[in-house]
This record gives C-alpha cells, sequence and structure tokens, in this order.
C-alpha cells in the first residue's frame, strides 16, 4: 500500500533530490576530463587516490539517498513528476526546474554566440565531455535552487 | 490595478494563539506554504485562501486584499 503524501515527506523528498542531483553534477564533474586511470595511477599516484576516493564517496551517498528516496516516497511516480499536495513544495520544484532549464539554456547560449570569452579547458573538450558538463550545470543549479529556495524560507518563519 | 496582495494571517493567527505549525497542521499545508504567505513570498491558490477563511470563519477578502 502506498504511504500517503504529508508536507513533512514531501519536504524531505525534496530535500533528498536536490542533495542527489547535487551529487549527480559532482560525479559528472569528477567525469569531464578524458583521463585514463591506469595512465593517472602511473603519473600522479596522489590524484589518481583523491579521485578515486572522491569517487566511492560520492557513489556511496547517492545510492545511500536513492535507497532513503525509494524506501520513504509516497508515490515514486507521482514524486518523481513534481506532483506535491503542498504547493509551496510545487512551486519550489518548478522553480528549481525553470532554473536549471534557464541556466543550461545561458550557458549554451554562451557556447553557441560568445565562444571567445570561454576558456580554452572547454573549448578544447569532446562532445562526451562537454554533454557532461552540462549535465552537471543543469543538476547543480536544480539542486542548490532547491535548497536555496527551502533555506530562504525557513529564515521567513516566524512563530 | 496592482497585483501585490497583503495578508492578515499572522494577526489572525496570533489573535488564535497558534504557531504556523498548528495553523499548517489544521488546514494540511506544510509550515513553510504558512510563513511564505504571511510574509507575501508565495501567493497562495483559492483552495488554501478558502480553507484558511473557514479555519478563521472570515470571508476571504479580510484575509487578503490588493494593495
Amino acid at each position: 500500500m502506498l504511504k500517503p503524501s504529508t508536507p513533512v515527506n514531501e519536504e524531505k523528498y525534496l530535500k533528498k533530490n536536490a542533495w542527489l542531483s547535487i551529487i549527480i553534477s559532482a560525479l559528472f564533474s569528477l567525469e569531464l576530463f578524458d583521463y585514463s586511470f591506469s595512465a593517472l595511477k602511473e603519473s600522479h599516484p596522489g590524484y589518481f587516490i583523491a579521485v578515486a576516493m572522491a569517487y566511492i564517496v560520492l557513489i556511496f551517498a547517492m545510492a545511500n539517498l536513492l535507497y532513503n528516496i525509494v524506501i520513504s516516497t509516497w508515490d515514486i511516480k507521482e514524486a518523481w513528476l513534481g506532483r506535491f499536495q503542498d504547493e509551496y513544495f510545487n512551486e519550489v520544484n518548478l522553480k528549481a526546474a525553470y532554473y536549471a532549464l534557464g541556466v543550461l539554456g545561458l550557458f549554451l547560449g554562451v557556447v553557441i554566440w560568445l565562444d571567445f570569452l570561454l576558456p580554452e579547458a572547454i573549448t578544447a573538450m569532446s562532445l562526451q565531455s562537454f554533454g557532461k558538463l552540462s549535465m552537471g550545470v543543469g543538476f547543480l543549479t536544480y539542486g542548490s535552487s532547491i535548497l536555496w529556495e527551502l533555506k530562504t524560507s525557513d529564515e521567513d518563519a516566524c512563530e | 490595478m496592482n497585483n501585490e496582495l497583503d495578508n492578515k494571517i499572522a494577526k489572525l493567527r496570533s489573535g488564535k494563539k497558534l504557531s504556523q505549525q498548528q495553523l499548517a497542521d489544521a488546514i494540511g499545508v506544510s509550515r513553510k506554504t504558512i510563513s511564505t504567505v504571511e510574509t507575501g513570498r508565495f501567493t497562495p491558490s483559492v483552495i488554501i485562501a478558502l480553507k484558511l477563511a473557514k479555519f478563521f470563519e472570515v470571508p476571504v477578502e479580510e484575509i487578503f486584499e490588493l494593495l
């Protein structure tokens, strides 16, 4: 039987979803550069250990969050589609999606029309790495917008 | 006509000695919905407006007014 949707579990879901987006964004950032792990292990062992540790921590955090979302969410399909009972959480989720789309559009606009402003690290990227960077930008904007909105509404609270 | 909305929720709530959480529980929304409506950061739907009016036993126009 599905758990009932309440403002409390909807807020928890939104927060977990925001952190999940930020973690996914960090994973995409780690994947940005087309390095070979075996070559990295040989040339920069310290850096290789740091990257490997970051992967382990991020993947563990992502799996933990996903598990938490699956076991505690009232209805995964409804939540995934952003159909919240609480109007404010609905607005926060929609706003975050608009911001992510807006920032991604702006970023792609800069790449298309103002490419001379971009650092060489971006212009020299492979198509695959550029895709990862764009996904990272989108996920980071979505997750951080939700956390920011929830934080500012906490500051509004006055009993 | 201006589209900005003013409301008297905080005043009505303190008149009944209720916290934001208690009011939120009474009408089935989150505390954040109440706090953001009170401060004008979020404009609620007619449904929430009517629930508030029913809870405080006053007409909607007594809770919300256009500036």
